[in-house]
């Protein structure tokens, strides 16, 4: 039996218990944010000249960056590999995608001591930089993003522009422009899709690049000249555990059915995947010998072995087995193992690992920068819940037996 | 429909290598271009000859607006027994060593940037807000910096430091190499205070041969070894002293670039844009074959 | 240009030849400068440039109380004003030093240098490889002055309005020191300083000779000796080295005049290093005062045999030594064949027999000194 879904505005209410939290959450971690502004970095967090990046970085933009990697996978599997099967998974993560990459952007702008400098490297240009390159291929890659997502707006509002009052006399003109840039899009999309997972594979390798410059003042566990191909790898295989993740938590918020024939499938794919990491992984450990630091019981050693086996080896088992593919549950767990193993090695890499040669005591977040980091994950979920109830982005069973979507290559 | 959207794909893709193409001679030229000079200047630091009279903290504070007490406030030595680190209120300070030859007359060190011949801050800096210039200083620009930081986690002697309690135009804080007295005809304000002379400003070139010399000349009063001669590729501040460095809490580090691996990475991935454009080519053919195949299946069907 | 260097070279070549033939062998192999004893990078025969090299002028030396009593060094700054130095002072401590040289190095001559005829007087400068005037001054004075002062702050020697010029501490003679050696037995020596100087009206220079200011001024009020003792101790010095001071004037006595509770004949005295004169393992069986007769000491005694062995060789067993002597050398005079009177060195066969060497060809046959003896 083939189910037909089309993507549509969910009718639910805003408001719940859980949002009132989120709310709250995402309240503090303005106030924290004020802080930063009107006192400086240091009023708010840990960091000092030892230490300059912290979770703000760690956290908010690698850990951001590599779990918005849904995005750019499931536009490969759907788009470029033509799997159709999988398009109703290709909005969602999208949408994750595009909330990550703008958490990023606001993270990195307020981290960075000069915000209102933040276009300067659209013009300064350092070629040598991996930090240019990430900085760059962030910017367009999100503006990439956006476009893939017009659609959905353009999808939206099409046929229904009504704008109030006085700018009522607008609404012809803006419905045209609407349906200009829809068949515009439609016609050049493919263009942004490839872009998309160009720019992807470049600055998520190059997010590992960031940290070989710091040579030795980064734990050999961590430190080593393949460090950007093991972010492309995790990154790659993070992509569908998180679309499975965010999938799951959606159904269950929504009162939807989770579409186990999807993202069981994912869920295979996603043990090959998490495979190849290991096998980079463990190689490089292998190859430069520096399993010589897991016989020491230290921070690292039980960071690293952590992060191994419950990010990367226990995953991929329950990947492997069939019952886990048809529990929501189940997958639920391996997805989850996945994202906090990625999770804890961007932690590990940009925080646990860099061990500074005069640093006195080692750094902790303070509560400003933990505020401010779970004030944005708040913020990202509730802007995930305004725009899937508003626009379509999640699809549902069509009772009109509609054919395959008109946009053949739309997001 | 189908053809019109299959022509205008090719069309677009060749556009796209095009552009891709026609960037690639101006991101060639974009990066620093870290040509060192055989007349750079730099400063040899003789640890056994400094008195730890910190003269010089009190002259680069001065020399750079930086907010100091009276130079007779430093004759106390109590700032000596811990270890400092330069920072955004002292480009450079001098930390104290117990030193078992002469219990009374502990080693001291001054520290501050190395200003290396290739730099790891240059090289990560995201707007190359920092340069390597011909004479051998390593200098911030202040119009360009965003604050990142990134140049504090790439140094290797974990030099820049940051104005952290601003919220408006927070300055990256390094030593300068006096880069404005010495265009005024002056030295830099370490070396003229120093009392004994442990800081020999000069050509680099000539410091190494002087450094070697007096290694020479006194083997019981040196090791063997000009910390920076070739460290990390060589710095312009150099170090002279009477036991190993790591002793005197000099990082131990290699004699290739610190920006080595890190740059090759880099242009490896950005040859030319040849990788990236290449995969949007082997995307764009992957994607074609798909849907072409796919379109097949639904005429037939 | 090729033939300049190669002139050079020769000059080089040949003073370096000179100066080894002169220095010690440590000087061999060190490279030498050519600016060392050249003015000119570019040397000829005929202008040689030879600087003027002050190693090798010594003209000759003055008393020290002909030295000027008081300089006035440096020029008024902003900050602090000259040094007053009282020369005389410190030329007089200086006997107990490194001497004149300490400070006037590679200048013994007449007239004596100024410090900027070497020593630039900017720090910007040529030739980096000695320190400017500037510092060269501080570093000579700085040296002394942190032994007993590390802090030396800066109006130790600076005129400053305002700030009270520090004294060096004074330098306090001990009535007696004791020793804590390294010794296996009689570790306590006791050295009574007092009554040496007093009684054999020792200036400290008669000893204490290479010494530090610090050794003297000593701030701690430490009794100076043992600084030195601590110093040498730390240093490694070799039990020699320790002994040297007092074996000046202790040419003969025995251990037990300074180690205090040592038995006469001690087992860890090494008779062989200490004398000069191993006692094999007949000697070694003796007691002492067997050998040492002498009342109140235990005098240094003649190597020669005879000196205790009275007429022993008209007794003597040549077999007792590993070699029956054959018919032919039984009658030789013992000196005949043994030239030294100490029987030491190699027995020679020179003076009778052309062809013949010791030891390839033995005057008797070799015996087990056992079975000699039955």
């Amino acid at each position: 039996m083939i189910h037909y879904h089309r993507p549509q505005p969910l009718d639910r209410t805003f408001l719940t218990r859980g949002v009132v939290v989120l709310l709250l959450l995402a309240a503090n971690g303005l106030l924290w944010l004020a802080g930063r502004f009107v006192f400086g970095i240091g009023a708010v967090t840990n960091l000092n000249n030892q230490y300059p990046w912290g979770i703000w970085i760690g956290i908010d933009v690698a850990a951001g960056v590599a779990l918005a990697a849904g995005g750019f996978t499931t536009a490969a599997l759907g788009h470029v590999m033509h799997r159709e099967q999988y398009h109703a998974v290709v909005r969602p993560a999208l949408l994750t995608a595009l909330l990550g990459y703008t958490m990023v952007a606001v993270g990195v702008s307020i981290d960075i001591g000069r915000y209102y400098y933040i276009w300067h490297p659209l013009i300064m240009w350092n070629g040598s930089s991996a930090l240019f390159e990430v900085g760059m291929c962030v910017m367009i890659y999100m503006t990439v993003l956006y476009i893939e997502f017009l659609p959905v707006v353009t999808e939206r509002f099409i046929g229904r522009v009504n704008l109030p009052g006085p700018l009522s006399p607008l609404n012809g003109p803006v419905d045209r422009l609407l349906r200009f840039l829809d068949r515009t899009l439609s016609r050049t999309m493919f263009v942004f899709i490839i872009m998309g997972v160009v720019l992807s594979t470049l600055h998520q390798s190059s997010l590992g690049t960031l940290m070989v410059i710091a040579g030795a003042k980064m734990h050999p566990l961590w430190q080593t000249p393949i460090l950007p191909l093991l972010f492309l790898l995790s990154a790659i295989a993070v992509g569908f555990p998180m679309v499975i993740f965010e999938s799951l938590i959606a159904a269950r918020s929504f009162g939807l059915k989770p579409e186990m024939h999807i993202l069981g499938r994912l869920g295979r794919m996603v043990a090959t995947l998490l495979g190849i990491y290991l096998a980079f992984k463990l190689g490089d450990l292998f190859i430069r010998e520096t399993f010589v630091y897991l016989t020491r019981v230290s921070v690292e050693s039980v960071m690293y072995v952590v992060e191994v086996l419950f990010g990367i080896v226990v995953p991929m088992r329950m990947f492997l087995a069939p019952k886990v593919q048809k529990s929501p549950l189940l997958l639920f767990i391996a997805a989850t193992l996945v994202v906090g193993g990625v999770l804890l090695n961007r932690i590990n890499n940009f925080i646990i690992a860099y061990t500074p040669p005069y640093a006195t005591h080692p750094y902790f977040p303070s509560i400003g920068e933990i505020s401010v980091t779970v004030g944005f994950i708040a913020i990202l979920v509730l802007l995930y819940r305004v725009i899937v109830l508003n626009f379509p982005v999640i699809s549902l069973p069509d009772r009109r037996m509609m054919p395959a979507s008109k946009y053949s290559v739309r997001g | 429909m189908k053809s019109t959207s299959r022509r205008s794909f090719l069309k677009a893709g060749t556009a796209i290598t095009a552009v891709a193409a026609g960037l690639t001679p101006a991101t060639a030229h974009a990066g620093p271009t870290n040509v060192l000079s055989p007349n750079r200047l730099g400063v040899l630091v003789d640890t056994t000859v400094c008195i730890g009279c910190r003269n010089c903290e009190w002259a680069c504070k001065r020399a750079h607006e930086l907010e100091t007490a009276p130079l007779e406030a430093y004759e106390d030595r109590t700032p000596l027994r811990e270890m400092r680190r330069p920072d955004e209120t002292a480009l450079t300070v001098v930390n104290q060593f117990a030193n078992p030859k002469a219990p009374d007359q502990p080693t001291t060190v001054k520290v501050q940037c190395m200003h290396c011949d290739h730099p790891a801050c240059v090289s990560a800096c995201i707007v190359g807000a920092i340069s390597k210039q011909d004479d051998g200083a390593v200098l911030w620009d202040t119009d360009k910096c965003i604050g990142c930081r990134y140049c504090m986690v790439a140094c290797p002697f974990q030099i820049p430091a940051f104005e952290y309690r601003k919220a408006i135009q927070p300055r990256i804080m390094k030593c300068d190499f006096c880069t404005d007295r010495r265009a005024a005809g002056m030295l830099p304000a370490c070396v003229e205070s120093c009392p004994v002379e442990a800081l020999t400003f000069g050509p680099r070139e000539e410091l190494v041969r002087v450094a070697h010399d007096k290694v020479r000349r006194a083997p019981d009063r040196y090791v063997e070894h000009v910390y920076g001669e070739r460290e990390v590729g060589g710095t312009s501040w150099m170090y002279l002293a009477d036991r190993k460095f790591e002793q005197l809490a000099f990082p131990t580090l290699g004699e290739s670039p610190a920006p080595g691996v890190s740059e090759s990475i880099q242009h490896g991935i950005f040859a030319y844009f040849v990788p990236p454009v290449s995969l949007y080519a082997l995307l764009g053919a992957v994607m074609w074959t798909a849907r072409q195949r796919h379109d097949d299946e639904e005429d037939q069907s | 240009m090729r033939r300049i260097s190669a002139i050079g070279l020769l000059f080089v070549t040949a003073a370096a030849t000179a100066e080894a033939q002169r220095a010690s062998a440590t000087r061999v192999g060190t490279p030498l400068d050519c600016r060392a004893c050249h003015t000119s990078p570019t040397p000829t025969r005929n202008t040689p440039a030879l600087s003027a090299c002050p190693r090798l002028k010594i003209t000759g030396y003055h008393a020290v109380n002909e030295a000027p009593a008081l300089i006035t060094l440096g020029t008024p700054g902003a900050t602090y004003g000259p040094v007053k130095f009282a020369h005389r002072d410190h030329a007089h401590m200086a006997e107990t030093g490194k001497g004149c040289a300490g400070c006037h190095h590679y200048d013994q001559a007449r007239p004596i240098q100024k410090c900027k005829n070497c020593h630039a007087v900017s720090r910007k400068r040529e030739d980096l490889g000695k320190p400017d005037l500037k510092a060269a001054m501080h570093r000579q004075c700085i040296e002394c002055h942190r032994e007993w002062n590390p802090t030396a702050p800066c109006s130790t020697c600076h005129e400053r309005p305002g700030a009270a010029t520090a004294s060096a501490p004074k330098v306090t003679a001990p009535e007696r020191i004791v020793y804590d050696t390294r010794a296996a037995q009689g570790k306590v020596v006791t050295f009574f300083h007092q009554d040496h100087t007093d009684r054999f009206a020792l200036a400290c220079a008669d000893c204490h000779q290479q010494e530090s200011c610090g050794a003297c001024h000593d701030r701690k009020r430490v009794a100076l000796a043992q600084r030195v003792l601590a110093r040498q101790t730390a240093a490694g010095l070799t039990e020699e080295q320790a002994h040297e001071r007092c074996a000046n004037c202790h040419t003969t006595d025995a251990c037990a005049t300074c180690h205090k509770g040592m038995p006469s004949r001690a087992l860890a005295f090494d008779h062989g290093r200490r004398t000069g004169f191993t006692l094999n393992r007949f000697h070694a069986r003796l007691d002492c005062k067997q050998c040492h007769k002498a009342p109140g000491g235990y005098a240094r005694l003649s190597t020669d045999c005879e000196s205790c062995h009275k007429g022993w060789q008209a007794t003597f067993t040549h077999a007792h030594t590993g070699l029956a002597l054959d018919e032919q050398h039984k009658d030789v005079e013992c000196a005949g064949c043994h030239e030294d009177k100490s029987f030491r060195a190699k027995p020679t066969c020179a003076s009778c027999h052309d062809d013949k060497t010791w030891p390839a060809q033995k005057p008797g046959t070799v015996v087990t000194p056992a079975a000699a003896r039955k």
